[in-house]
């Protein structure tokens, strides 16, 4: 009997983890997936799961920090078409070499973010509605820079876009890699940096933070520009995966990186978060479509799962951390 | 004679068509503990704020230790070594202890080309600064959330402390907190006048705990200032008198 008692406490234990926690649904939802189907549960089906995912995860990072800092970008999806464009015409059209046209598809990005972080900051407009803004703004000048059409036969679809694109390290494709450099950065700056900590800080309490002399709007200033760079790298490798520069790259994709940072635990009333959260949250939207693709699932339907996933994951979450919090008192 | 380490001399402020001071003297001794008294719209609030530089008067001088300063925002009032800690206390609930206490001021440290937080002595100095106000605390790691208010409390004083201080500003500082809170809260108050050699000023309706702790008080009303007095049992009433009626 006290080895029952035991056992459960050590569950109570590892529950308190937001990370166990997390680990625990995407468990759950590969064993359901993996007795529906032999296909799921592959070496190269999990490599493709998180190749899939990497694009969104990476603009997942720099939505922990806006989200944390108690704000929200809903115009990372149309910042990725935009750098498609960008990156596909400054090569096709204008036959820079490769390295520059990345240079400039991540400046273009970049300003998009700097755009984002100085209206909310200076103008005083709630993110919201700056994003919703710039949201239609960026992808009317993707589509209108593009004529509407997509941008076939990169003149540089030579080693460096196939090498972004469709190249691995071993059997790792080159974006995963990407992805988990760019979390291990973003973890040592949450950690470690004061650019991190007070995006935890400035979440919580703003004029707190203000008053003992941090300038606020700077760092979030630079939390949006981080994000529209994020968006454009996520963008240019997308173009370098399809070797295709197309506007409507990233359609929807916002949904996908808000429910993958809100799946993995960071708050939109802002202060909490964590960065490994939002990769595991990338993961659980990443294998529950995966899972239902093999299934031959409609897609429509998929949205409704991934929604439906969201809800009660949050829900969950927030049950838990009221259950953790009364006890303490 | 003493002359007092900082000096307000003819504050006066307005905002808009209301005067929320009017000629206002106030000074603070060395190592005293000052109690600002006076009912709701005396102006304790408004010359708090332009002590501590969150706020600009509109006339008079500010002396601190007999040389005039421009108290124009509060980093240049913390450079003096004028901390306040709001009767809200201004704390981020979702980060801890640690990280309220350093927050704006956090101890670094290099590794190659990169300064990082040093989480390690910033853990050690708040527990050593806690200590010095009379708080033993568990897991400084934990979310402030979750503590009582005279833990968030002693943060809040200890954040203050972080840096060097010479005059601590506690506004309402045992508001809402039961009997037990506000003794301990009281006692590191009376800690830091002793063991420190802070001078404080608090704010407070609670006239009880003033006598209890306080050497001298300033009585303001309607932005004026009615009188002064020093505390004790015999001066309670007429305290008591000039925070009702103005007059002594």
């Amino acid at each position: 009997m006290s080895n029952i008692r035991i056992d459960v406490k050590i569950i109570k234990i590892l529950f308190r983890s937001l990370i166990f926690r997390l680990l625990f649904i995407i468990v759950i939802i590969s064993a359901g997936f993996t007795l529906l189907s032999p296909y799921f549960l592959t070496v190269s089906n999990i490599i493709n799961v998180l190749r899939q995912i990497s694009y969104t995860a990476i603009i997942g990072i720099g939505m922990t920090f806006i989200i944390l800092s108690q704000n929200i970008d809903i115009s990372v999806g149309s910042v990725v078409g935009f750098t498609s464009v960008v990156g596909a015409l400054s090569m096709k059209i204008y036959h820079v070499p490769f390295q520059i046209a990345l240079i400039i598809a991540l400046i273009a990005a970049t300003f998009c973010g700097l755009a984002n972080g100085i209206f909310v900051t200076k103008l005083k407009i709630p993110s919201f509605i700056v994003t919703l803004a710039t949201m239609s703004i960026v992808r009317g000048i993707a589509f209108g820079i593009s004529g509407a059409s997509a941008i076939f036969g990169l003149p540089e679809l030579s080693k460096a876009v196939d090498f972004f694109g469709a190249g691995r390290i071993s059997i790792i494709p080159v974006p995963i890699i990407i992805m988990f450099m760019l979390f291990i950065i973003a973890y040592l700056m949450l950690s470690y940096t004061r650019f991190g900590s007070y995006a935890y800080a400035i979440g919580s309490n703003e004029k707190a933070t203000r008053l003992v002399g941090i300038k606020t709007d700077n760092y979030k200033i630079l939390y949006f520009t981080m994000t529209g760079f994020l968006a454009g790298v996520a963008g240019f490798l997308m173009m370098c995966r399809m070797g295709v520069g197309q506007a409507n790259t990233g359609l929807t994709w916002e949904f996908e990186v808000i429910s993958a940072v809100v799946l993995g635990g960071t708050s939109l009333s802002g202060g909490r978060g964590n960065i490994w959260g939002t990769l595991m949250g990338a993961i659980i939207v990443g294998i529950t479509r995966n899972g239902l693709n093999i299934l031959s699932v409609d897609p429509q339907f998929q949205q409704v799962a991934i929604g439906l996933i969201l809800l009660g994951a949050v829900a969950i979450d927030i049950a838990t951390r009221r259950t953790l919090a009364d006890r303490k008192f | 004679m003493q002359r007092p380490f900082i000096e307000m001399r003819n504050i006066t402020k307005k905002f808009g068509g209301v005067e929320a001071l009017k000629n206002v003297d106030f000074e603070v001794y060395q190592n005293e503990i000052l109690a600002l008294l006076g009912d709701n719209g005396a102006g304790k609030s408004t010359l708090i704020k332009i002590l501590s530089g969150a706020e600009k008067k509109d006339s008079g001088d500010i002396l601190i230790e007999q040389k005039k300063v421009e108290l124009s925002n509060t980093r240049i009032a913390r450079n003096f070594g004028i901390q306040t800690v709001y009767q809200d206390l201004a704390l981020a609930e979702s980060i801890s202890a640690v990280k309220n206490i350093f927050l704006g001021k956090e101890i670094l440290r290099h590794i190659l080309f990169f300064r990082i937080l040093n989480h390690s002595e910033m853990n050690i100095r708040s527990r050593k600064l806690l200590s010095s106000i009379g708080l033993q605390m568990g897991n400084l790691n934990e979310e402030v959330e979750v503590l009582s208010g005279g833990q968030r409390q002693a943060i809040a004083i200890a954040r203050a402390l972080a840096l060097s201080v010479k005059l601590l500003i506690l506004d309402e500082p045992t508001a809402a907190m039961g009997v037990h809170e506000s003794a301990m809260i009281l006692e590191v108050i009376k800690g830091l006048r002793n063991n420190e050699k802070i001078s404080v000023v608090i704010i407070s309706h609670n006239l009880d705990h003033v006598i209890k702790i306080a050497d001298r008080a300033i009585i303001l009303k309607n932005g004026e200032r009615v009188g002064d007095a020093r505390i004790s049992k015999q001066n309670y009433n007429k305290i008591l008198r000039m925070i009702v009626s103005g007059k002594a």
